[in-house]
């Protein structure tokens, strides 16, 4: 990265964190930026947002785990349907798996929209309730 | 025969189960909760898998969950352990149904050892003694429960038919108090147990809990592996066990003992059990027959050197009783302590981490616990983290290696019964040997009436 687009980049983060905006998605042709900002409660001793603190809140909090709804084998698409390969971004609600047992097959669902990473667990993988199946951040 | 057991439990009773079957060569499927990902148990077996949230019912209470988790790991067995579904017929039918081997008795042995009136009126049947009282289920018309009653001599006991482990019953010591009571009982039954059938029996003033075990195969043979006494109870859950029973003779025992192994061919059982009985003026009364292991079952182990829960799984593969009743020998004396992670005067669950673990040792000991340093002891199930059991070849030698064994037992983090089963052990009453199932109870009544009278004055 170029010292100039950091330091726009810098200042767009200073402005972004004195915001009430609390999460952002930038995308260009080579880079997607996702960034979610912590809530920082000021303390007596000091109102000033330390950047410390957001930037290791922001480290965690900017990590989503999209965990097993329940006990199957991981799918990533439909098992009846065509092979379709998920967007890089996903909003929440989207549907992002499958859990397939016998002929049950239910939806795995994403309740925070950003940038998804590859399935945790491989294909067809025997998966129990609330384990780690993506990481959307 | 099968391969893979899943163990529907957790615990210590999910760690003993783990163990006997790799001894055998057999793999394990622990299932978890979402609260206990971290059990002992989970580690090391051979495949693991989280089935639902913390709740019980979510988790190790869903049937479908539990079948679901037994058909992707490829599990052929389940082994229930104690407690949770291990003796819901429902359930053993379930799994039957499933094509699985449930480890355990039939679900018609389970559905019948279930329904308190059921047992009853089998083991009236098969000649095991019972407590004087109603035939069957309580009628309708309050003047024909009043006649039995009546008949009957009081105090009675009014119980429901579903109920067990204490709840669903009521001491009526009256004729006045006899309608109101029934009423009330009925309709606590119905709601804890989902059916309203009640029976009375003569309420005993002053016994003592002793219970056979059992081990029937699918050939027609069965054993009595001797008693258990148990009569150290606070709020109809055992606090100590031992074997053999302190000044009951070895004759009544024999002669109880070859009874409850007759009834399990008779009934055609099969698996591990036990009678339980109440034991009054040199006689035994049935009170239940519980279709599972039972949480005191190393006290049995510790005296015969027979493996129970190795047996179960034996028993559940079709192979024959491996000994005779001939074979099994007593020897010595065994006493089990249940810690739990409770306050030990005021009995509050004490759930937390567990900061240190340092698990007691020497001749004689023996310690069945789940713990570890860094686990956490969660707020969701049972309080019961560690039995320990000390055996000697005199009553007196157990009792002295289990009060060094809890002595020397250090768990830190969380608050535990351990400082009132070492009072428990150095109680007169119990050093002679022979208390009553209302000892606790009253001991600690007691305490808290001086406590009382000393803040008053």
């Amino acid at each position: 990265m170029q010292t100039d687009e950091f330091n726009a980049l810098q200042q767009l983060v200073t402005m972004l964190s004195r915001s009430r905006i609390r999460e952002v998605c930038i995308k260009t042709s080579d880079a997607t930026l996702a960034l979610s900002f912590a809530e920082v409660v000021p303390t007596a001793e000091s109102n000033v947002q330390d950047p410390t603190v957001i930037r290791e809140a922001s480290s965690t909090s900017a990590h989503h785990i999209v965990s097993s709804p329940g006990m199957g084998y991981f799918r990533r698409c439909h098992p009846l349907g065509e092979p379709v390969s998920l967007p890089e971004i996903v909003t929440a609600g989207q549907v992002v798996g499958y859990l397939q047992f016998e002929e049950v097959i239910a939806e795995v669902v994403t309740d925070v929209g950003g940038a998804i990473s590859e399935p945790l667990v491989e294909e067809k993988a025997v998966v129990g309730y609330g384990e780690p199946l993506y990481v959307v951040s | 025969m099968f391969s893979r057991v899943l163990i529907a439990n957790r615990g210590e009773i999910a760690l003993r189960i783990l163990r006997a079957c790799h001894a055998l060569g057999l793999e394990t499927v622990a299932v978890y909760s979402e609260a206990d990902q971290n059990l002992r148990h989970v580690k090391l077996a051979t495949l693991s898998i989280c089935i639902g949230p913390a709740a019980s019912s979510e988790s190790y209470l869903n049937h479908e969950a539990l079948l679901i988790a037994a058909r992707l790991t490829r599990a052929d067995a389940i082994h229930p352990g104690y407690g949770f579904l291990s003796e819901n017929s429902a359930f053993a039918e379930k799994v039957q149904l499933a094509g699985l081997t449930f480890i355990g008795p039939t679900a018609a042995s389970v559905r019948e050892m279930g329904d308190k009136v059921a047992a009853k009126k089998a083991m009236l049947r098969t000649g095991v003694p019972c407590v004087p009282g109603s035939d069957g289920e309580l009628p309708a018309d309050p003047a024909a429960i009043a006649l039995i009653a009546e008949k009957t001599g009081y105090p009675v006991i009014v119980k429901a038919s579903g109920g067990g482990g204490g709840r669903g019953m009521r001491i009526v010591q009256s004729a006045e108090q006899l309608a109101s009571s029934v009423a009330l009982t009925r309709e606590e039954a119905q709601r804890a147990f989902g059916k309203p059938a009640l029976y009375i029996e003569k309420y005993l003033q002053n016994p003592r809990h002793i219970e056979i075990q059992v081990l029937a195969d699918q050939h027609g043979n069965a054993v009595w592996l001797g008693e258990r006494d148990c009569s150290m109870q606070r709020r109809h859950q055992k606090v100590i066990e031992e074997s053999p029973a302190p000044g009951v003779a070895r004759d009544a025992i024999c002669r109880i003992g070859r009874i409850c192994a007759d009834a399990c061919i008779k009934l055609g059982y099969r698996g591990a059990g036990t009678f339980e009985f109440l034991y009054e003026n040199g006689e035994f009364y049935f009170i239940e027959m519980n279709t599972r292991v039972q949480v005191e079952h190393p006290v049995t182990e510790m005296v015969t050197g027979i493996d129970i829960v190795t047996e179960q799984l034996r028993i559940a593969q079709g192979e024959p009783l491996s000994f005779t009743q001939e074979e099994v020998l007593f020897t010595g004396h065994a006493v089990e302590c249940r810690i739990n992670a409770e306050h030990p005067e005021s009995f509050t669950p004490s759930p937390g981490l567990v900061h240190g673990w340092i698990a007691p040792g020497g001749p004689g000991i023996r310690v069945e616990s789940h713990l570890y340093a860094g686990y956490t002891v969660p707020h969701h199930y049972d309080s019961m983290v560690a039995k320990i059991i000390a055996w000697g070849k005199t009553r007196d030698e157990a009792i002295n290696r289990l009060r060094v064994a809890l002595e020397e037992c250090e768990i830190e983090g969380i608050a535990t019964t351990i400082p009132l089963q070492l009072d428990l052990l150095q109680q007169p009453a119990f050093r002679q040997g022979g208390v009553t199932i209302q000892f606790l109870e009253k001991l600690l009544s007691d305490r808290a009436s001086t406590e009382e009278a000393a803040h008053a004055d």
